[in-house]
């Protein structure tokens, strides 16, 4: 049974890693690209005090200039994240502060202000953080911890799992005494890495806000086909990319709807 | 009044002795009950009517025939009126002096005031009539009474007779000239104060009607055209009297601003004025002008043209254009309130924004508003007051913004920026507001349900939810720890392959000792032939360093220990005979002569232990390579 699990772990920390490790990541690398013109007559560290004060004086946009820089210097950050979205709200861009929220809440998703305001985006962009017959106490235990800090305490029990099983394999007198904590981790290993594997396809991993009103979902990959729906700005879609593609298919969920996107129309959280 | 409340009151006193529960109420109680049913009773009336007064009023009702009357409507509703529609008037030529707007907005509520100026021309003596005039408040039409005026011709022909007397004796001596050509004895001028402006520039245009003829009735005046200006009235009209080379003429002077709409040409056409002359003409200075202007209705029509004049209209310079600037032309000045500093979340606050100055405000429009993120903005409505001081267009434009704060706290609105090019210094100029301090409390209808305030009087209410906004910025955080370390350990798949190769090497080393366990005799088997190879090596080392003795009983022990590792008991307590005879009993395969051949081997090595004296190198090696023959020999038979 054990080894079984073992055996999994590797492909478990490769999808948990393609939803917890690449937005940041991407993300980073997409802003600097992003902001290279933009940007490049700001100093090179930016100071946050400074685009905090920018932000009381009402300066939205100079603001997320530089939590912009921040966030390339320092991705994980979620208060920068949500600090972004809370300019591009107040710009009334609520498709980018929709993003900056989500991505904001896919690093700590326990804070209460980052909760709050991407319930409040969404629901500005006719969306529900909480689905309707989920309980709020569900919700927020299921999004307690990050997806990386699942996947950290995945990896913590897994490698103390090693180290007992390893320690009984070798002194046979103390197996017994071993073997109840033993099955105890083994059942937090297994509540972690279901738990974990859950997150790993929730409705913010492996997802995209879709930046344009009115944008078309398409039949296939191609303007060729048939458009069947239009998206608002500002939805979430989870997303399945194609390599190469100038499309990408994007699913919803709630409405059963799957089709295809140009992937300009989006940015993926 | 004092008739009217008189007559309540006995209205009031009869309906009590009618009231049903009479019996019940007091002499005051049924006193009041009866003042309030009839105050609502008359009300009703006067509340229906309220919707929009509507009046017309002329300053004076006796006018001259050189005189002018001035004609003011007054408008007040709750509704957007338009403009008045002014009929055509057959005893009177109109012209427009201004008008003012004043809108009010209490409680949400608008509340228009509107006061229309208009000068009024005599046409010809006698009863003339002011029509009734309309007004549209939306789809419904509403009229003012008709006003009558009595148009006279003694003030003037006394003005007149003075004007002509005196101008009679400055005249008196110049020769008499002769009678000359009609066209040069009434005659229409058109000028400008200037030949070029800017666009939305005021240019004035002065219309003068020169006439040293009696006229029979007044002139009907046509407005001349216009090509890219659009015009503003400038009365009152001028006349007088004037002395051109030695005759005297009277004259009516017109004036309208007029402001240019795009740069280039613009035109203005010429103007056109109707009189009636006398047949036969005569000099003013001849006779009494009015006596026959108005004695002798028989004459002939004369129409008069203005000449045609052109207006280079220069753009603005892009030089200095400001951001803010939005077409304003003229010299202007800014200025902002709140009709209210303290006031509640969710309740309506006026911002007006006046701009005052001279210039074409009708095409000011309203300034951009500063970001006013926690303000809901309304509506935004407009009032207008122009006056034509000294023939110069200005006034103040209001603008009512209605706002509303969404959350309570202490704000600072922004200072408003306006922009306007004034023509006389060529030069953009930016203008902008006080910033304004508001102040918005919590209303009793806020915040959720949870939380409590305690009023003034010392009593908790719950507050109730009127709007959600975002939650302020986190200031100043850095990434927590836990999230750092969380995201190094998640990245740190490496580990998991370290930990189950330990796992790997714990399980690997406990299944070989769980096999030493088990089967010992077989493991000192297969050590067995390691450990003599060693002794035969020490052995030869023994016998380099003259050590005979030692090497032979070493080759000796470790061929005893060779034999009993292979066997399942101990070799001590056995003879190398019984040795031999096991090793045969558990191979039965083994050849009897090589059995023999170790036996000799095992005799050999025992014999050489007790006499070392014979004992050399070479004998020593000889020994050392018959046993290490021996042995490969027996693992390969012994496996």
């Amino acid at each position: 049974m054990a080894f079984f699990i073992f055996a999994l772990l590797p492909v478990y920390a490769h999808c948990a890693s393609k939803s917890a490790n690449t937005p940041a990541d991407a993300e980073a690398s997409s802003f600097s690209k992003a902001t290279q013109d933009k940007t490049a007559d700001m100093p090179a560290v930016a100071a946050p005090a400074k685009a905090d004060k920018l932000y009381k004086d009402e300066k939205f946009d100079r603001a997320f200039k530089i939590y912009k820089r921040k966030n390339i210097a320092e991705p994980d950050n979620p208060y920068t994240l949500h600090n972004m979205g809370n300019c591009q709200f107040r710009m009334n861009n609520y498709g980018l502060s929709v993003l900056y929220y989500a991505k904001a809440f896919n690093l700590l998703p326990r804070n209460a202000d980052i909760r709050h305001n991407l319930k409040f985006a969404m629901n500005q962009t006719g969306q529900k953080l909480i689905q309707d017959g989920t309980p709020v106490l569900l919700h927020k235990l299921f999004y307690f911890f990050a997806l990386s800090e699942l996947k950290a305490m995945t990896y913590i029990v897994f490698w103390i799992l090693c180290l007992l099983l390893s320690v009984a394999v070798l002194k046979r007198d103390i197996r017994t005494k071993i073997w109840p904590p033993f099955i105890y981790l083994i059942a937090v290993f297994a509540v972690f890495f279901i738990w974990g594997a859950t997150r790993a396809d929730s409705r913010f991993e492996n997802a995209a806000v879709i930046m344009e009103s009115d944008t078309p979902i398409l039949s296939g990959p191609g303007k060729n086909f048939k458009t069947y729906a239009s998206l608002p700005a500002g939805r979430i879609v989870k997303i399945s990319d194609i390599p190469g593609s100038a499309y990408i298919q994007i699913g919803l969920p709630e409405e059963g709807l799957q089709g295809w996107v140009e992937k300009t129309a989006f940015k993926k959280i | 009044m004092k008739k009217i409340k008189i007559s309540i009151n006995c209205l009031a006193a009869s309906l009590s002795r009618c009231l049903p529960f009479r019996s019940l109420l007091t002499k005051e109680g049924r006193a009041i009950v009866t003042t309030i049913f009839l105050t609502v009773l008359f009300s009703f009336p006067l509340l229906a009517k309220a919707e929009m007064q509507l009046s017309a009023s002329v300053d004076k009702e006796t006018v001259a025939i050189n005189d002018t009357v001035k004609l003011t409507i007054t408008i007040q509703s709750s509704n957007r009126v338009k403009d008045p529609v002014i009929p055509q008037m057959k005893d009177f030529n109109v012209y427009s002096s201004g008008q003012s707007q004043n809108i009010t907005v209490i409680n949400g509520r608008f509340s228009y005031s509107l006061s229309f100026s208009y000068v009024l021309t005599p046409k010809l003596p006698g009863k003339a009539q002011i029509p009734s005039i309309v007004i549209f408040e939306g789809n419904k039409k509403r009229f003012t009474s008709p006003i009558n005026i009595e148009v006279v011709k003694q003030n003037s022909a006394a003005a007149w007779q003075r004007g002509s007397k005196a101008e009679t004796k400055q005249t008196a001596k110049a020769p008499k000239a002769r009678a000359p050509k009609t066209d040069k004895l009434i005659f229409l001028t058109a000028k400008t104060d200037k030949k070029s402006a800017y666009v939305n520039e005021q240019i004035n245009l002065s219309l003068k009607f020169y006439t040293a003829l009696p006229l029979i009735s007044n002139p009907q005046y046509s407005a001349p055209k216009l090509e890219g200006f659009i015009s503003e009235d400038l009365p009152p009209i001028g006349n007088g009297q004037v002395s051109i080379k030695g005759r005297r003429y009277y004259y009516n002077e017109i004036k309208t601003a007029l402001f240019g709409i795009d740069e280039g040409a613009g035109i203005i056409n010429p103007a056109t004025i109707n009189a009636q002359i006398q047949s036969r003409p005569e000099t003013l200075s001849n006779s009494d002008f009015f006596q026959s202007f108005f004695s002798r209705r028989r004459g002939e029509n004369k129409q008069v043209k203005s000449p045609r004049l052109k207006i280079k209209l220069m753009a603005l310079p892009q030089k200095g254009k400001p951001a803010s600037f939005n077409g304003a032309v003229g010299n202007y000045k800014i200025s902002a309130t709140l009709e209210r500093t303290n006031v509640k979340a969710g309740e309506a606050v006026n911002l007006l924004l006046t701009i005052s100055g001279q210039g074409n405000l009708k095409t000011i429009t309203m300034p951009a508003l500063p970001e006013m993120s926690n303000f809901k903005i309304y509506d935004t409505v407009t009032s207008l007051s122009v006056n034509k001081t000294n023939d110069i267009i200005g006034g103040k434009k209001v603008f009512t913004t209605i706002m509303m704060p969404r959350i309570s706290g202490d704000y600072k609105i922004k200072p408003i920026k306006f922009s306007f090019f004034n023509p006389k210094t060529k030069t953009y100029k930016e203008i902008k507001t006080k910033p304004l301090n508001i102040k918005v409390a919590k209303t009793e209808a806020m915040a959720s349900a949870t939380d409590y305030y305690q009023s003034s009087n010392g009593e908790y209410s719950q507050i109730k939810t009127i709007s959600n906004d975002i939650h302020y910025i986190l200031e100043n955080k850095k990434t927590p720890l836990s999230l750092k370390l969380a995201r190094k350990t998640a990245s740190a798949l490496w580990l998991n392959f370290t930990f189950l190769l330990i796992l790997t090497a714990a399980v690997s080393f406990a299944y070989i000792n769980g096999l030493r366990l088990k089967n010992p005799a077989l493991l000192k088997s297969k050590k067995a032939y390691k450990k003599s190879l060693k002794a035969i090596s020490e052995a030869g080392n023994l016998a380099k360093e003259g050590k005979y003795s030692n090497a032979v009983s070493l080759l000796h022990t470790s061929l005893n220990a060779y034999l009993s590792a292979k066997l399942p008991n101990t070799a001590r307590a056995l003879t190398i005979k019984k040795i031999i005879a096991g090793i045969k009993e558990n191979n039965p395969d083994i050849n009897p002569k090589d059995a023999e051949e170790l036996k000799t081997l095992s005799d050999e090595l025992e014999m050489l232990r007790f006499a070392p004296s014979s004992l050399d190198n070479e004998k020593i090696d000889a020994l050392a390579r018959k046993y290490e023959k021996t042995l490969k020999f027996f693992e390969k038979e012994l496996k």
